[in-house]
């Protein structure tokens, strides 16, 4: 496996980073933006409960120096291409997740795949909510969780109709039963 | 054919649409299950008479299904909610087929690959196998409406369509 090697794909920064820019979103859609590459594997850690990549509370909620340093070796390399304001793997980066695909198992694949599935369509107000309400001690030092949880009238009936939380999920972060969740929705479908 | 149903989707046929003796009867010929939990949420509804809970019981054979853990990060450790014990069903047993609205549980359903149905799939397969009345087919969109009862766009869209094909 020479790929794996030579660009040290053995790190989990840049094995998740070149696996989640491999799969497809929501819109059938592969490429990321900064802001979701970093909120997809940090809700990934989230759903694995592990930390292999170092992630800080910070303005924007977690984080990572670590996966931007590997992102922009990633770049150097030639793996990872960056058009416009997102990035996409080339074809060698391709070649790299046909070789990184069989290390990982059936289970970190699904749960990566499907933090991909559940934000990268979002838009960032929405995905910064969601991340917020998700992990609690990220909004610690955050710069926009006030503001958008003043929203959250909006936020959380528009995650549950794009089906990214259960109506449990919504009636929890509305502070309402489910019920009254969901008769507010009745209302205004 | 086995059927586990979401809280959701068992209150929309058996309650809001009341199609009570048409689930009666497709119970004949296909397993309706709903889990404990599922059966819970139905009994903490609004109204819910003893009568009703009969009726219920003897259409949904009510189980009581082993957890599977590897669900839990996708429901953030919660196993509150109904369609974690419908999933968690149907991953034990493949031939059953999850019955599901909300998208969300449709989403994990789909990544866990379990088979998959709505409750407008159940109503398409009373028309087929010929249980739904005429009468009850035309009436249910304004049924449904009336009820008040959140059912997404899509649904709602497939149900004219059901309606509408039935009226051609």
């Amino acid at each position: 496996m020479p790929l794996i090697l030579d660009y040290g794909l053995d790190s989990p920064a840049r094995g998740l980073l070149i696996l989640a820019l491999s799969m497809k979103d929501k819109e059938q859609k592969k490429e990321m933006d900064i802001l979701h590459l970093h909120k997809v594997i940090r809700y990934f850690e989230h759903l694995q409960d592990q930390k292999a990549i170092d992630f800080s509370d910070f303005k924007l909620g977690g984080v990572s120096y670590e996966l931007q340093e590997n992102l922009e070796t990633l770049v150097e390399c030639g793996l990872v291409e960056k058009v416009g304001s997102k990035y996409v793997l080339t074809e060698e980066g391709g070649k790299a997740e046909k070789e990184l695909l069989p290390k990982y198992s059936e289970e970190t694949i699904r749960k990566l795949k499907f933090a991909k599935l559940q934000l990268n369509d979002l838009d960032d107000n929405e995905t910064l909510f969601f991340m917020y309400m998700l992990i609690p001690s990220t909004q610690k030092h955050s710069t926009r969780f006030e503001e958008l949880y003043k929203k959250r009238d909006v936020y959380v009936p528009r995650l549950f109709l794009k089906g990214r939380i259960n109506s449990t999920t919504a009636a929890k972060w509305l502070g309402v039963d489910e019920k009254t969740f969901l008769n507010s929705l009745s209302t205004r479908d | 054919m086995n059927f586990i149903f979401d809280t959701s989707s068992a209150i929309l046929l058996f309650e809001k649409c009341n199609l009570r003796k048409e689930l009666l009867k497709f119970s004949e010929t296909n397993n309706l299950y709903v889990p404990t939990r599922v059966m819970e949420e139905y009994i903490e509804g609004e109204n819910v008479k003893s009568s009703d809970i009969i009726e219920f019981q003897k259409i949904f054979s009510v189980i009581n299904p082993t957890l599977k853990t590897i669900l839990l990060p996708y429901f953030n450790n919660e196993f509150s909610s109904g369609e974690i014990w419908v999933i968690s069903y149907a991953l034990g047993n493949p031939e059953c087929c999850c019955v599901i609205d909300e998208e969300f549980g449709r989403n994990i359903a789909t990544l866990f690959e379990t088979q998959l149905t709505g409750a407008i799939g159940i109503i398409k397969e009373l028309k087929s196998q010929n249980i739904i009345s005429d009468n009850d087919l035309r009436q249910l969109k304004a049924k449904v409406r009336k009820s008040g009862f959140y059912l997404s766009k899509k649904l709602l869209k497939e149900l004219d369509e059901i309606c509408s094909s039935h009226q051609t």
